[in-house]
C-alpha cells in the first residue's frame, strides 16, 4: 500500500468550500479529520471517494498522480467511503444489501453470481467475523439505526479497501459495537491500510488514532501525531478541550401563554399514545434517535398524516391566516422555489399581502424582502443574489422570513442546526428567543440532547414510537436523558 | 418610485421601526443617503419626525418618551430602540425570585422599563433613572444605594460600597460600558462606574453586560476587563461576526435582539 496525498485540493462553488487543503494518509494509521460541522471534512471525503468533483488540485498515490472523476474509478484505486447517511435498500433483503454492486469484486463475477447457498454461507461468515448475527433473509429496514451503520460498514469492508474513509460511523453504534469496529479496524492497520476518520468524539481519537489533522474554515490548519505517550503536543489538547467545551445556549425564562396546540393520546405511524401541548412563548423539545418516530409526529401535527386514534386541538384554529410554519431537515432544498427570486420565496406563504390593488407588486415584494434581510441580519446578500448561492444558515433565514411574512404562530424546526457552524447557530436559538418573545411557540426536533436542554422549556422523549418522557428542563442533565434509552 | 412614492414608503417603515439610521433606510429603498436626508428634513418639517445625527425617530414615540420620563425623573432619556430592544431581552432573563442589580446607565433605565409590567421583582439599584421608573409598580421591591450624587444627577457613587454590600449577594448584575473592543477589552469612561462595576460582579452570581452596537468597536480610556469579564452578553445583532466569534470560543453565553414584530406595507 501506498500513502495517498492529496495537494492544493479545493472546491469552489458560489462560495469556498475547501480552500487549498494538503493532507497525507500513510497506510497503516488510522488518521482522524476533526473541526466543527460545516468545515468542510465530508467534501474532502467526498472528493477523494469520487462522489464529488474538485475544482482544484491534484491526488497522487505514491507520488504518482491519479484521476478520480467518479466513484467507480476511486473504487479501482482501492478508495472507499462509508458516508453518514445510511445508504442502504430499505426493503432488500440484508444478503442483498451486502452483495448487490459488490460482486466483481467479491466473486469475480459481474454476470453469473454465485448460487444463493454460496452467498449465504459466505454472507454468514462474514457478519461472524464482525460477531453480528442476522437472519439474511430480513428486509435491511426492519434493522435498527445503529445495525444499518454496521452493515453498510461491513459491506464497504468487504471489498478490501486500501484506503478506507469513514465520515461519522459511531453516533448510532453503542459502545461495544465502536469496540468491535475498531478491533477490525486495527486488523486493517495490521494489513496496511490507510484508514481517515472523521469523527466527534475525543475518546475515539485518544484511544485509537496514530494522527489527527484539525480542519478549519475549508482548510487543515493543523495536524499531531500520537506518539507512544499519547499526543503530547500542548496545542493540541488545549484545542480538544475547545471543540469538547459546552456551548453555551442563550436560554430565556420560561413565561408560557395560553394553550395554542392539545395533542390528546394520539396514535399514526410508529407512535403510539402521544400526549402534549404547546403554549405560547414556549419551546418545546422532540428527543429521540433517528427512526423513532419525531418526524412522524411532526407530519401528524401539521395535518399530513390521517391519525389512528386520539385528537390533535388548535386553539385558534388553523387557517390559511393562523398556519404552522415548518422549517424541515435540509430546509434548503424541500422549501425554496430554486428558480426563483429570493423576495418571491419570502412571499410566497401569502401572495395576497404583497398585492398592490389586485395584482403582485414588484416594488411591495422586493421592499418586504429588503426588510426581512435587514431584520434578520442576512449578510452579504441583496433581493438579486440567487437562492442556490445562499449558505445554509441563509437560507434558514429565508424561510423564517417567509414565516415571519404570513405572521406564523406555530413553528416547527426539524435538526435546524445540524450543518450550521457556531455562529450561525448561536443566531438560530438568538432568533427563537425573539420569535417566542414575541408570542410564537416553537417546537424543537432534534438528536442532539445538550441542544435540548440548553435551548427548551420542556422535552418530550420518544424511543421507538412510544412516548418514554415529558420533563422540564430546569435541573435535566444528559445523562438523564441517555439513560432514558 | 417617486418622492411621494417614497416619502409614503419611509413613514411606514419609521412607524414600524420607531427609529432607524439613513443608511439601513437608504439600503432598503435603494436610494442614496442624500436622498434619505433630504426626505427626513421635509418630514421633520412636517412634524412626523425628529432627526438626530445619522437618524431620525417617531415624533410620538420621542415625545412619549419624553414625556413619560421628565414626569417620572425630571430627566430627558432620549429614545433608543437599541437599547429598548436590549431591554427586553433582560426582563426575559430574570426570574421573579431573583435579586438583581442593575447599574448606571440608559440601557438599564430600559431594562427598568421592561420590568414594569412584571410583579414581585427584587431590585438592587444605584440608577436614579431606575429607581423612579420602577418605583411606580408597588409590587417591585427597590433598594436604592445611596452617595453623592454624579454631576449629571443620573446615579449615586456609594461612599463605602464594600460596607453598603456587606451581607448581600446577588444573583445576576446588569451592567452597561462605554466601549468594546477586541483588544481593548471593555472600557469605561467614568472611573466611578468602573469601581462600582468591579465591586458589585464580585457579590453576584452572574454579571452580564448589556451593551448596544453603538459601543462595539470603540474604546473609552479606562478599560474594565477582557472581554471574557463577564459570562453572559445582550447586543443587537448587527455586531459584526467577530464579536460572535470570540465569545463562542471564549464560552460565553450570548444574546441578541431581533425586531421581529409584524410588518405591513
Amino acid at each position: 500500500m501506498k500513502p495517498l496525498k492529496v495537494n492544493q485540493i479545493s472546491k469552489i462553488t458560489d462560495h469556498t468550500i475547501i480552500n487549498n487543503v494538503n493532507f497525507t494518509a500513510y497506510p497503516g494509521e488510522i488518521h482522524a479529520i476533526i473541526g466543527n460541522n460545516g468545515e468542510g471534512k465530508s467534501t474532502l471525503a467526498n472528493i477523494l471517494s469520487g462522489t464529488e468533483s474538485k475544482s482544484s488540485g491534484s491526488i497522487y498515490i505514491d507520488e504518482q498522480e491519479v484521476l478520480i472523476h467518479d466513484i467507480s474509478s476511486a473504487k479501482k484505486l482501492g478508495i472507499y467511503v462509508v458516508q453518514q447517511d445510511v445508504q442502504l435498500f430499505p426493503s432488500l433483503s440484508i444478503r442483498d444489501n451486502l452483495i448487490l454492486g459488490n460482486e466483481k469484486s467479491l466473486f469475480d463475477s459481474r454476470f453469473f453470481t454465485p448460487v444463493k447457498k454460496k452467498i449465504s454461507a459466505y454472507c454468514e461468515e462474514v457478519l461472524e467475523h464482525f460477531d453480528f448475527r442476522l437472519d439474511l433473509n430480513r428486509p435491511a429496514s426492519s434493522l435498527s439505526i445503529g445495525e444499518m451503520h454496521l452493515l453498510q460498514l461491513i459491506r464497504v469492508i468487504i471489498c478490501k479497501p486500501a484506503y478506507l474513509i469513514l465520515d461519522e460511523f459511531s453516533p448510532t453504534l453503542t459502545f461495544n459495537q465502536i469496540e468491535k469496529v475498531f478491533s477490525i479496524l486495527e486488523k486493517l492497520k495490521a494489513e496496511n491500510v490507510s484508514i481517515i476518520l472523521i469523527t466527534h468524539s475525543y475518546y475515539e481519537i485518544i484511544h485509537y488514532c496514530d494522527r489527527v489533522s484539525v480542519m478549519s474554515e475549508g482548510t487543515i490548519t493543523d495536524s499531531y501525531t500520537n506518539s507512544k505517550n499519547g499526543f503530547k503536543n500542548q496545542l493540541f489538547l488545549e484545542h480538544m478541550k475547545k471543540l469538547s467545551m459546552d456551548f453555551h445556549y442563550p436560554k430565556l425564562v420560561s413565561n408560557p401563554g395560553k394553550r395554542l396546540v392539545d395533542v390528546d393520546h394520539i396514535s399514526v405511524g410508529i407512535l403510539k399514545d402521544i400526549t402534549l401541548t404547546l403554549h405560547e412563548g414556549e419551546i418545546l423539545g422532540i428527543a429521540g434517535l433517528i427512526g423513532s418516530g419525531r418526524s412522524t409526529l411532526m407530519k401528524a401535527i401539521s395535518g399530513h398524516l390521517k391519525l389512528q386514534s386520539g385528537s390533535i386541538h388548535f386553539e385558534p384554529p388553523l387557517s390559511s391566516q393562523k398556519s404552522i410554519s415548518i422549517v424541515p431537515e435540509n430546509s434548503a432544498d424541500a422549501s425554496l422555489f430554486h428558480d426563483c427570486s429570493i423576495p418571491f420565496n419570502i412571499v410566497a406563504s401569502n401572495f395576497k399581502r404583497a398585492r398592490k390593488k389586485l395584482l403582485l407588486s414588484n416594488g411591495k415584494i422586493n421592499t418586504y424582502a429588503r426588510n426581512y434581510i435587514d431584520k434578520l441580519n442576512i449578510c452579504d446578500i441583496d433581493i438579486h443574489t440567487k437562492v442556490k448561492h445562499l449558505s445554509m444558515g441563509n437560507k434558514q433565514k429565508i424561510i423564517i422570513a417567509r414565516s415571519l411574512f404570513n405572521h406564523s404562530k406555530i413553528y416547527i424546526f426539524d435538526e435546524a442546526s445540524k450543518n450550521l457552524d457556531p455562529t450561525s447557530k448561536l443566531e438560530l436559538y438568538n432568533i427563537y428567543n425573539a420569535l417566542v418573545v414575541g408570542g410564537a411557540a416553537i417546537i424543537m426536533i432534534s438528536s442532539d440532547f445538550s441542544e435540548l436542554i440548553g435551548m427548551c422549556n420542556r422535552i418530550i422523549l420518544l424511543n421507538n414510537g412510544a412516548q418514554v418522557g415529558n420533563y422540564s428542563t430546569d435541573n435535566l442533565t444528559i445523562d438523564a436523558l441517555y439513560e432514558k434509552f | 418610485m417617486f418622492k411621494m412614492e417614497r416619502k409614503r414608503r419611509i413613514k411606514e417603515i419609521i412607524f414600524d421601526r420607531k427609529q432607524i439610521d439613513v443608511a439601513t433606510l437608504s439600503k432598503l429603498l435603494n436610494v442614496t443617503d442624500a436622498t434619505i436626508r433630504n426626505d427626513f428634513e421635509e418630514l421633520e418639517q412636517e412634524g412626523y419626525i425628529t432627526r438626530y445625527h445619522g437618524g431620525a425617530t417617531l415624533n410620538s414615540i420621542s415625545t412619549q418618551e419624553d414625556e413619560v420620563n421628565s414626569a417620572l425623573t425630571g430627566n430627558v432619556v432620549t429614545y433608543d430602540k437599541n437599547k429598548e430592544e436590549i431591554g427586553i431581552i433582560a426582563s426575559n432573563l430574570i426570574d421573579e425570585k431573583e435579586w438583581i442589580f442593575l447599574g448606571p446607565g440608559s440601557t438599564s433605565y430600559y431594562i427598568a422599563k421592561a420590568l414594569m409590567s412584571r410583579n414581585n421583582m427584587k431590585v438592587f439599584t444605584n440608577n436614579l433613572l431606575v429607581s423612579n421608573i420602577l418605583s411606580n409598580n408597588s409590587t417591585i421591591q427597590i433598594h436604592f444605594l445611596g452617595g453623592r450624587i454624579d454631576n449629571q444627577g443620573l446615579y449615586t457613587i456609594p461612599n463605602d460600597i464594600v460596607k453598603d454590600l456587606n451581607n448581600i449577594y446577588l444573583s445576576k448584575s446588569f451592567f452597561s460600558v462605554d466601549g468594546v473592543d477586541l483588544d481593548a477589552g471593555y472600557t469605561l469612561s467614568d472611573i466611578y462606574v468602573l469601581d462600582i462595576i468591579k465591586a458589585i460582579s464580585s457579590r453576584c452570581e452572574e454579571t452580564i453586560i448589556a451593551v448596544d452596537s453603538s459601543k462595539f468597536g470603540h474604546r473609552a480610556f479606562m478599560k474594565l476587563g477582557d472581554l471574557d469579564f463577564a459570562q453572559s452578553v445582550i447586543m443587537n445583532d448587527n455586531v459584526s461576526t467577530e464579536y460572535k466569534q470570540y465569545y463562542l470560543e471564549h464560552g460565553i453565553c450570548v444574546y441578541t435582539s431581533y425586531d421581529l414584530k409584524p410588518l405591513t406595507f
